[in-house]
C-alpha cells in the first residue's frame, strides 16, 4: 500500500475510530486500527466486537493494500505530526508501515490485515432516515436515565421503537424512566423495536459533526448500524425483553404545578450542594404558589429554598435525590416544566410545557 | 386347512372379546358424561350465599397476596418480574407499578 494525504483528515479518521479500539482485549489485534484503501479512499476501522467503528477519508492511493496499525502509538503519531503531505508506505512481507513526512519519517511493526475480525454489513431492507439535531436531542434527553450497572445489562440500554412515522426512545434504571419521541419525515411501514445499547447512541450523538446532515439507521435482528457524513457505525443489540414502561407510568395525578425550568434547577443544585451525603436526599413542599426545597446535612448545614410555582390541585410534600432531578433540568429544552404529583410514593412526572414528547419519571424516596 | 380354520376361531375370539371391552367403556362414558351434567347443574344452582362466599374468598386470597407483595417490597426485596425475590437497592419503579396495579 502506497497513499498520499493530509494531517487533519488522517487524524480526524484516527480519533473518529479511537473509541472503538478495545482498552481491554485478550486478542491483540482488537488493539489496532484496520487501514485499507478503496478507490480514493483509505478506511479506517476498529472494534471491540461489541462496537464497531468505520470512517474513511479522502486519499491519492498510488498503491492499494490493507493492513493493521496499533492504534495507540499510531494515533500518538498522527497527533504529532507536521502540518505536511504525509506518505503512509506498507511492506507487506513484513508487516511494516512507513510514515513519510519529508525529510523525516517513523517506522511501525505492524500486524496482518487478514486477522482483523470482519464487520458485517447489514442488508438496507429496514432503515429509517432521522435529522442529526433530533437524534442528538433525543440521546441527550433519555441515554443519561439507562444505568450503568452492567449486572443487567437490559437497562444499560435504550429501547428504541419504531411504528411507522413515530420513533420512540425509552431508558431506565428502575429508580428514574426517560421517554422521547418524534415524528419521522417519511413513514417508514415499520414496527420494529429493540434495546440499543446507550453507549453505542451517545457515541453516534458525539461524532455528528453537522446537524444538518441526515442519519441513516438500519436495523437488523441482532445489529443496528449508523450511518452519517463518512462514518459508519455498528452495534450489537442488547438481547432480553425491556419491561412494559407504560405499566409505571401513572395515569392521573393529585397535584400539578408548573414552573420555570431555570429556576428549579438553580435551587436544586443549590440544595444539593448540603444534601446527605450518599443519599442526596432533598424535601420538597409544594404550598399554594411556592415550592419550598430544603435540604440538610448534620455536618455542612441546612439550604432553604423558595421557587414561584403555579399550583393546581392538593398541596404536597415529597423527597426526591437530588441528582435524578438536575439531571433532567439539565437536558429539558423547554422554558417552563410541569411537574405532576400523586401522594408522597408515586413516582413524580417532569414534562415540558410546549410538548407532549417528552416525559420524566422520578421515583420518590421514603423518609420518615 | 384346519390351521387356518383354528386361526380364524382365535381372531373371532379376538374381537369378541375387542367388541365386548368397547361396550363395557361406552357404558362408562355415558355415565360419566350423565355425572358431569348432574354436576353442571348443581353448580349453576348454588345460591347467592355460596356465591358470595366464593367471592369473598377469592377476594381475601388476593388480599393477602397484594399484603404479601407489599411486604416483602418493603422488607427490601424485587417483586416485579425481572427481579423477583432479589434485594434491592433504593426503590423500583417497576415493583411500584406493579403494586399499584395491584392495588386498583
Amino acid at each position: 500500500m502506497k497513499i498520499l494525504c493530509n494531517r487533519e483528515n488522517l487524524i480526524q479518521g484516527v480519533q473518529v475510530v479511537l473509541r472503538a479500539v478495545s482498552a481491554k482485549t485478550t486478542l491483540p489485534i482488537l488493539s489496532g486500527i484496520l487501514i485499507k484503501t478503496e478507490v480514493d479512499r483509505l478506511y479506517l476501522t476498529a472494534t471491540d466486537l461489541e462496537l464497531g467503528i468505520d470512517c474513511s477519508i479522502p486519499v491519492q492511493v498510488i498503491e492499494h493494500g490493507s493492513l493493521v496499525v496499533p492504534a495507540r502509538i499510531f494515533s500518538e503519531i498522527v497527533k504529532k505530526l507536521p502540518d505536511t503531505k504525509i506518505e503512509l508506505n506498507t511492506n507487506n512481507q513484513n508487516n511494516i508501515l512507513t510514515v513519510n513526512y519529508s525529510p523525516s519519517q517513523t517506522t511501525i511493526n505492524c500486524m496482518d490485515s487478514e486477522e482483523f475480525p470482519v464487520i458485517p454489513a447489514l442488508e438496507e431492507n429496514h432503515n429509517i432516515s432521522i435529522k442529526s439535531s433530533i437524534f442528538k436531542s433525543m440521546v441527550k434527553q433519555v441515554a443519561f436515565s439507562a444505568a450503568t450497572d452492567e449486572n443487567r445489562p437490559i437497562f444499560t440500554g435504550v429501547l428504541v421503537i419504531i411504528e411507522n412515522d413515530i420513533f420512540k426512545t425509552v431508558a431506565t434504571d428502575t429508580h428514574r424512566l426517560a421517554y422521547r419521541n418524534t415524528t419521522l419525515e417519511a413513514d417508514t411501514n415499520m414496527n420494529w423495536q429493540a434495546v440499543v445499547p446507550a453507549k453505542a447512541l451517545v457515541e453516534v450523538s458525539r461524532l455528528i459533526q453537522d446537524d444538518d446532515e441526515m442519519i441513516d439507521i438500519i436495523f437488523a435482528e441482532n445489529q443496528i448500524n449508523f450511518k452519517f457524513g463518512n462514518i459508519s457505525l455498528l452495534s450489537r443489540l442488547i438481547e432480553g425483553q425491556f419491561p412494559n414502561y407504560k405499566q409505571v407510568i401513572p395515569t392521573s395525578c393529585k397535584t400539578k404545578i408548573r414552573v420555570l425550568t431555570k429556576a428549579l434547577l438553580d435551587a436544586t443544585e443549590r440544595a444539593s450542594l448540603v444534601a446527605r451525603e450518599g443519599s442526596n436526599v432533598i424535601k420538597l413542599k409544594v404550598q399554594e404558589n411556592a415550592l419550598i426545597i430544603t435540604s440538610d446535612s448534620a455536618d455542612l448545614g441546612k439550604v432553604y429554598e423558595e421557587v414561584q410555582v403555579e399550583l393546581q390541585g392538593e398541596e404536597a410534600q415529597i423527597s426526591f435525590n437530588s441528582r435524578y432531578l438536575v439531571d433532567v433540568l439539565k437536558v429539558i429544552d423547554c422554558e417552563e416544566i410541569v411537574i405532576e404529583l400523586t401522594g408522597s410514593l408515586s413516582p413524580g412526572i417532569i414534562r415540558p410545557v410546549d410538548a407532549n414528547n417528552y416525559l420524566y419519571l422520578i421515583l420518590p424516596i421514603r423518609t420518615n | 386347512m384346519k390351521q387356518l380354520t383354528q386361526a380364524l376361531t382365535e381372531v373371532e375370539e379376538k374381537l369378541t372379546s375387542l367388541l365386548q371391552e368397547v361396550q363395557r367403556l361406552r357404558i362408562y362414558s355415558h355415565a360419566l358424561e350423565e355425572d358431569n351434567v348432574r354436576l353442571r347443574r348443581e353448580l349453576c344452582s348454588l345460591g347467592e350465599a355460596e356465591n358470595a362466599k366464593v367471592v369473598a374468598n377469592a377476594a381475601k386470597i388476593q388480599g393477602e397476596g397484594y399484603g404479601n407483595l407489599s411486604r416483602l417490597y418493603s422488607e427490601g426485596f424485587h417483586v416485579c418480574h425481572l427481579h423477583f425475590g432479589q434485594i434491592r437497592e433504593g426503590d423500583c419503579l417497576f415493583c411500584v407499578g406493579f403494586l399499584r396495579k395491584e392495588d386498583l
